[in-house]
């Protein structure tokens, strides 16, 4: 398990609300934690398997895609603060993210 | 103008489920030329290398993708990409697609059929055109992918 420190904790996000503000053709100043990924910035699942792609270089990660599949159904991501807080449980938990009490 | 499809399911078996996805080719433009391990949980290596010798690499990709996440609706249930492969064909008779043995194991009782509505009318030179997402102008740069997943008896 990754300990996540408040550097690694403000590169996520910084790096998540990059990400949708350059995919999204937005800026990050109109993207807050509440805004949702598929009804305000039309999102999908391919732009999340793109983000996680950078996730898993950065932090050399493996997290089996089913994993991540189960972790979804039970807690979706539908706004810029799930993805954060998502990417930063992958980060430090890596495939045990499954197992984690939600 | 609209767009209009339609597809026919004829089976003499139960179909228990059904997936659709649709992507535009160009969102995976990005990945034509990188590195050989670009989104290892989504691709195989098999794959990419099939692909990558593919007129428009892309194409093959979106394919692929499109069908993996069809395959994921069909199923319900979330599973490694890799465990599907799609390898695609401008013939559609030439297409192939496989599943693992692990993926099959958690679905003996299933068959399955892969439906691809490629870009017939895409070119080279049509590519990087976003100004193409009217209703008569969508699927020219998309491929969508329709999975039936059958129970055999």
């Amino acid at each position: 398990m990754a300990e996540i420190d408040q550097k690694i904790n403000d590169d996520i996000k910084g790096l998540v609300y990059e990400f949708f503000a350059d995919e999204c053709d937005t800026t990050i100043a109109k993207l807050t934690d509440s805004t949702n990924i598929i009804e305000e910035l039309e999102g999908d699942s391919l732009m999340l398997l793109s983000l996680l792609e950078i996730v898993r270089k950065k932090y050399s990660l493996k997290i089996e895609l089913k994993t991540l599949g189960k972790h979804l159904m039970k807690k979706p991501a539908k706004t810029i603060g799930d993805v954060v807080t998502l990417t930063l449980k992958i980060v430090k938990h890596g495939d045990n993210i499954v197992n984690l009490d939600m | 103008m609209t767009t209009s499809l339609t597809w026919t399911c004829n089976s003499c078996v139960p179909c228990v489920g059904c997936g659709i996805d649709s992507e535009h080719i160009d969102r995976f433009v990005q990945w034509e030329n990188s590195k050989p391990d670009f989104l290892p949980f989504v691709f195989t290596k098999s794959e990419k290398s099939y692909c990558k010798k593919l007129s428009i690499p892309a194409v093959g990709l979106c394919a692929a993708f499109c069908t993996k996440e069809a395959l994921r609706k069909a199923l319900h249930n979330p599973y490694n990409f890799t465990d599907c492969e799609f390898f695609y064909s401008d013939d559609p008779k030439k297409c192939r697609f496989n599943i693992s043995e692990d993926l099959a194991a958690l679905f003996p009782d299933l068959s399955y059929t892969v439906k691809i509505l490629s870009p017939v009318v895409l070119h080279k030179k049509s590519r990087g055109n976003g100004n193409v997402d009217t209703k008569a102008g969508w699927i020219k740069n998309h491929v969508t992918a329709i999975v039936h997943a059958f129970e055999t008896l």
